[in-house]
């Protein structure tokens, strides 16, 4: 009889279909809930848009201090942002950790950070986290416009970030728009100079510049003599010169200083998610990393981003936060949405 | 079960149209109807038309090589260029990028496709050209024609089945692909979503970017439908397949030995040699990676869950079609070929939604990354299933049902014996697939999950050559096996 | 002046000799049919003529023009050599009618709706089937098609290459017949190869014989089945019944049967033993009247008596084994089935026409 074969089949298949994802859903890393204590134990999940070596380095020197358990979730920080609020109160994640703070303003902006912990926040400047105080700067890093020599004399460089949207500049810059750091700058320009400003010059670098994926790519190109110049974070330069120099050898950084939009300061941010299943776990990780030991990874490590906490001094290869000349932006007012509209509107998303 | 899996099947497809209706008019073609849109539109239109007659021109010509000349190395050649194959898209990207770090743009995008996916076009084209009856060809010299125009007159119509199933396949890989065409900063439809998905999850943005990428993928679905018309190309007649001639090449012999070696030379060797210069400068550090082994182990276990259920599955719609066609075996068949036609972004989004909405109990589960490979990759299982079960003789299972053997037994016994080398090649062609599938993965794993591929991107992405090789290679000796497998029953099944 | 002629081919393929020094000669408008068994060479034979093969050396020429030599090839689309197939080799994506005008483009016959009618009306197809797919055929009807496909270009040898082997008796034979009238009307030059014989003896004016790629003979079908140079062609030919005889004298041999004529090759020698072959048609059986009859055992005049040693049943005929003389001689002799003797009756057996001494070696076929 088919019908009986059919049937067969199907319990067969059915079976095997309930074991073999029982057997990978049981592998699956979650939160567990530790016993009632202030001692953090047990494991936390962290949405990371930082680089991954960098939360990896936290990561462990976390685990080995007091045996808490990280798994992380690479990914970007708008994705992640807007993941976490559809999550709404699903969310896997315990600590949200970004590369720039506009991802943070929109899950603070939906209610879903906890207070970070006092002691956490004593630790950071004010100029480094949000008045709210639901989420802190856990690192910074700083506007910087990576040219070639060869294509481009000290005389030919902008003024301003701005002066990019000039017409003799067509072809002649590169960034990577569909990248959250690059997003951090246009919301600062959108800050700095207001929407309709914003949108044209956006709509400016659509016809002149060129769109690499990511920043080290950008500085690839200049490298290569590609393309004269490129926008994109001092870190990239710094690590690469740090290592083989491959792909940075030809280049050269300039800061736009001058309080330009050009020279902003980005602040990378962490929170503690309200529906952690781990809070003190998840607050243990956030004080650890804007501690002493957290920041010195910072200065020490391969990041060459600038640590925040106060009395951490940058890595000594880096000019110092405060020669740059950053436009004073508060972190909690950049505004992600706004930018991903604006550029989608100008065709460069 | 044939019909949950079909009705899940449905999700995708579903959910473009849901959110589409749901964002509303306005917010939605003043996402569609922008000149972004435009651009990447004309760019995928382009790549799209550019790439596939060239695969088809090249996968032919390489084919009637092959097939029909006395080419000395020809044996070699027919491995070589299947080799491909084994390389995944992306991988074969950061080689070409490795040697020339300023491709960009269209021409760059249709080089490394190109150069990925001709042997989908290859590999139907030999072994159609293997059966066809040389009567024929003959009937047609009789009948006056010159040996090529009996090639352009009667040898190509009656490869046109061939050459139109492999052009949509890769046409349709032209449109799910990403990695690829990110690395060379070509942007297509597919790279703009996953963008856009970066920037702001599943946004209204990415949708409307998706509803235009599915309508061009219903449009070649439609389009290859119509191009198969109602001609039927079985041989008619009972003559005994014989061997065709195979023409001698004088001259133009060096012509076609350097065009194969060409071919070999920038789809595999160029590749090959890329991966080996960065395997040598990343050194043994790079392999000390703890990383990897974790990789390596995750890409196997999803690899051999996703090719075990998806073969599972495979079975009862493959019965259901080959045993007892009916109007709902033949839906439940198109709804699967239709949304493993869709970019794997499109399922990941649509994925992504529903879990997280509907049913957050999965969400970011194992359980929703295996349903999208089966959604992905179902239909290459029960194609190949399918050409098994059909070859199974009745004659046999009716034996053994006078036998006394009872029909469960009977399909255990007679059947599944008769099956099981079809089942295995259907596993091993979604494994291939699980094992270089990118976007789906990074939108849908458990957290903490760490995939060849998702390692290899993520490497390429901090423009970590060397660190990502040896993924690249990993993938590669993964592949290699099932792509031979693949290869050698390229005699019974032209599917991939 | 001949259409067809091969002057000492050999074709080799490998190891294997498929043609071995072969001269034939094919006279314009006639019908040959070759006949032999698989791996005869017969079909080797076709395509050598058709330009699908080349010969190893030796010189083949149509029409008086040398189409193959180790100095000449001509390819088989010049050649104007018609060719119908075992299954007809029709193109599979095209129509009936686009089958048939296929080759008139190509040889500059006028093409056009009126041609393909007429073709089809010349072959016996209905005109409806203009707009059918070959898949949408029977057999015989693929075969039709395939010839007025070939007919289509008026070639100047039209080749058959056992065209009716597949289709089932009775269509063999309506089929056959359709292809025959139409090539005699056509007045073409055609070579069947076949290895039925009644097809071969059927169709042809002149019939070839191939064994091992050798040509064993040529002639009408009456001179091949009546005087079969050796054993092997005969049995090709037609059922034999071969007995030992002893040359008594210029045209008669002494035998089981008795004394019976014999058509002797030149060159045999009286006095020498030789075997004799009958058609069983030659021989028949009359029943003796009674068991006492006093009929001597070697009758010339009536032949010898025989006992029927088994009958089986044909349908029109019965089959019957006989014992002569008691001995070892059993002979196999066709009877009409409506007076068929049973078994154990005494017979006489007697013999029309004369039997044929075999030269040449023993085979089976």
């Amino acid at each position: 009889m088919p019908r009986n074969r059919k049937l067969l089949v199907a319990i067969a298949l059915a079976a095997t279909t309930l074991t073999a994802l029982a057997a990978c859903s049981s592998s699956m890393p979650a939160s567990t809930v530790p016993p009632k204590s202030d001692k953090p134990s047990g494991s936390i999940t962290v949405y990371n848009a930082q680089h991954e070596a960098l939360t990896q380095a936290w990561a462990d020197a976390f685990t080995k201090k007091t045996g808490v358990t990280v798994t992380l979730r690479n990914g970007d920080d708008s994705e992640f942002s807007n993941q976490i609020v559809q999550e709404g109160s699903a969310s896997p994640a315990d600590v949200f950790l970004t590369e720039n703070s506009p991802a943070m303003s929109l899950v603070d902006r939906a209610g879903l950070f906890s207070k970070v912990d006092g002691a956490t926040l004593s630790q950071v400047p004010s100029a480094y986290r949000p008045s709210s105080g639901r989420w802190t700067g856990i690192a910074a890093r700083s506007t910087v416009l990576v040219y070639n020599p060869s294509k481009l004399s000290t005389a030919q460089l902008p003024k301003s970030l701005l002066d990019l949207a000039d017409a003799s500049w067509k072809g002649r810059w590169a960034a990577s728009p569909s990248g959250a750091d690059f997003q951090a700058i246009v919301s600062a320009v959108l800050k700095v100079k207001g929407k309709s400003a914003t949108l044209s010059w956006l709509k400016s670098m659509k016809t002149n510049s060129v769109a690499y994926k990511g920043n080290s790519t950008v500085m690839k190109a200049v490298n290569a003599g590609e393309i004269p110049a490129g926008v994109i974070y001092h870190y990239y330069w710094f690590g690469d010169q740090a290592g083989t120099g491959e792909n940075s050898k030809n280049t050269k950084l300039y800061y736009f200083k001058n309080q330009d939009p050009g020279a902003f300061v980005s602040v990378s941010g962490g929170g503690v998610l309200k529906t952690s299943k781990n809070p003190v776990a998840a607050q243990a990780f956030l004080a650890f990393i804007t501690g002493k030991a957290g920041q010195d990874i910072l200065r020490t490590g391969t990041s060459f981003e600038y640590p925040v906490a106060k009395g951490v001094s940058a890595n000594p290869a880096l000019p110092s936060l405060t020669s740059l000349d950053a436009p004073t932006i508060d972190p909690a007012n950049l505004n992600s949405k706004d930018v991903t509209d604006l550029m989608t509107q100008a065709g460069l998303l | 079960m044939a019909a949950g899996v079909s009705l899940l099947g449905l999700i995708p497809l579903g959910y473009v149209i849901v959110t589409s209706v749901m964002t509303g008019w306005p917010t939605f073609s003043a996402l569609v109807f922008r000149p972004r849109v435009g651009e990447l539109l004309v760019n995928t239109v382009l790549l799209v038309v550019v790439t596939v007659p060239l695969c088809a021109l090249v996968g032919l010509v390489a084919a009637w090589i092959i097939e029909r000349t006395t080419l000395p190395g020809r044996r070699a050649f027919a491995v070589l260029l299947v080799a491909p194959l084994a390389i995944p898209a992306f991988v074969n990207s950061y080689g070409w990028v490795s040697l020339v770090p300023s491709l960009n743009g269209l021409w760059s995008g249709v080089l490394v496709a190109g150069l990925s996916y001709f042997p989908l076009v290859y590999l139907p084209c030999v072994a159609t050209l293997r059966r066809l009856d040389p009567g024929i060809e003959e009937a047609a010299a009789s009948l006056g024609l010159s040996p090529a125009r009996v090639f352009l007159r009667v040898v190509l119509p009656q490869l046109r089945l061939s050459l139109l199933g492999g052009s949509l396949i890769i046409a349709l890989h032209l449109l799910s692909e990403y990695g690829a065409f990110a690395l060379i900063r070509f942007d297509t439809f597919t790279t703009a979503i996953v963008e856009q998905f970066r920037s702001t999850f599943n946004g209204p943005a990415a949708t409307a970017l998706a509803s235009v990428l599915v309508t061009l993928c219903l449009v070649l679905l439609v389009g290859e439908t119509g191009g198969r018309g109602r001609s039927r190309y079985a041989r008619v007649g009972s003559g005994s397949a014989r061997p065709a001639p195979r023409q001698r090449l004088g001259l133009s012999r060096i012509a076609a030995f350097s065009f194969l070696g060409a071919i070999v030379l920038l789809s595999v060797i160029v590749p090959f040699a890329s991966v080996a210069r960065w395997i040598v400068d990343g050194g043994a550090a790079a392999w000390a990676n703890p990383l990897l082994p974790a990789a390596l182990l995750q890409t196997l276990g999803y690899g051999l869950v996703g090719s075990v259920i998806a073969a599972a599955v495979a079975f009862p719609i493959s019965i259901l079609a080959v045993r007892y066609p009916s109007p709902l075996a033949k839906g439940l068949e198109s709804v699967n070929y239709v949304t493993s036609s869709l970019p794997g972004i499109v399922t990941a989004l649509a994925l992504v939604t529903v879990s997280i909405r509907l049913v957050p109990g999965i969400y970011q589960s194992a359980l929703v990354v295996v349903l999208a490979y089966c959604l992905m990759f179902l239909p290459r299982a029960i194609v190949t299933l399918r050409a098994g079960l059909s070859q199974v003789p009745p004659g046999i299972e009716e034996a053994a049902r006078s036998l006394g053997l009872r029909p469960s037994l009977t399909f255990a016994r007679v059947t599944l014996r008769f099956v099981m080398p079809s089942a295995v090649a259907a596993a091993a062609l979604v494994f291939l697939g699980v094992a270089n599938e990118l976007t789906a993965t990074l939108l849908l794993a458990p957290n903490g999950t760490r995939t060849l591929a998702t390692q290899f991107w993520s490497n390429v992405n901090d423009i970590d050559y060397a660190g990502a090789a040896p993924y690249a290679t990993l993938l590669i000796v993964l592949s290699l096996p099932v792509t031979f497998l693949l290869f050698s029953r390229s005699k019974l099944v032209s599917t991939v | 002046m001949s259409e067809v002629e091969f002057a000492g081919v050999d074709k080799s393929f490998g190891e294997t000799k498929a043609l071995d020094s072969v001269r034939l000669v094919v006279p314009d408008g006639s019908r040959t049919a070759v006949i032999g068994g698989s791996g005869s060479g017969k079909s080797t034979l076709l395509r050598l003529i058709s330009g699908f093969e080349r010969p190893d050396s030796g010189v083949i020429s149509l029409g008086g023009e040398i189409v193959a030599s180790t100095k000449v090839f001509v390819p088989a689309h010049r050649r104007n050599v018609g060719l119908v197939s075992q299954d007809g080799s029709l193109f599979p994506q095209l129509t009936v009618a686009e089958n048939i005008a296929f080759g008139m483009r190509a040889s500059g016959t006028a093409g056009g709706q009126g041609s393909v009618d007429s073709l089809l009306d010349m072959v016996a197809l209905d005109r409806r089937f203009a707009p059918r797919r070959p898949d949408e055929l029977s057999g015989g009807q693929q075969q039709r098609v395939a010839l007025a496909r070939a007919l289509a270009r008026r070639p100047r040898v039209m080749l058959l290459d056992e065209p009716f082997s597949a289709l089932d008796t009775s269509l063999r034979i309506s089929t056959r017949q359709v292809v025959s009238d139409t090539l005699s009307a056509a007045g073409i030059t055609t070579i069947l190869v076949t290895h039925d014989r009644a097809e071969a003896l059927a169709f042809a004016d002149q019939l070839v014989v191939l064994h091992d790629g050798v040509l064993v003979q040529t002639g009408t079908p009456e001179e091949l089945y009546r005087h079969p140079a050796d054993l092997g062609t005969a049995e090709l030919l037609g059922e034999c019944v071969v007995v030992d005889g002893a040359i008594t004298g210029p045209a008669v041999a002494e035998t089981l049967l008795g004394r019976v004529p014999i058509a002797a090759a030149s060159g045999t020698v009286v006095g020498s033993s030789m075997r004799i072959l009958f058609r069983p048609e030659q021989l028949s059986v009359v029943a003796t009247e009674a068991a006492d009859t006093d009929v001597a055992d070697t009758d010339v005049a009536a032949g010898p008596v025989a006992v029927v040693a088994s009958v089986e049943f044909l349908g029109a005929e019965v089959s019957l084994v006989v014992q002569i003389g008691g001995g070892a001689g059993l002979l196999t002799v066709r009877h009409p089935a409506a007076n068929a003797p049973h078994r154990g009756q005494r017979v006489t057996v007697r013999v029309l026409g004369a039997g044929v001494v075999l030269g040449g070696s023993i085979r089976g076929t």
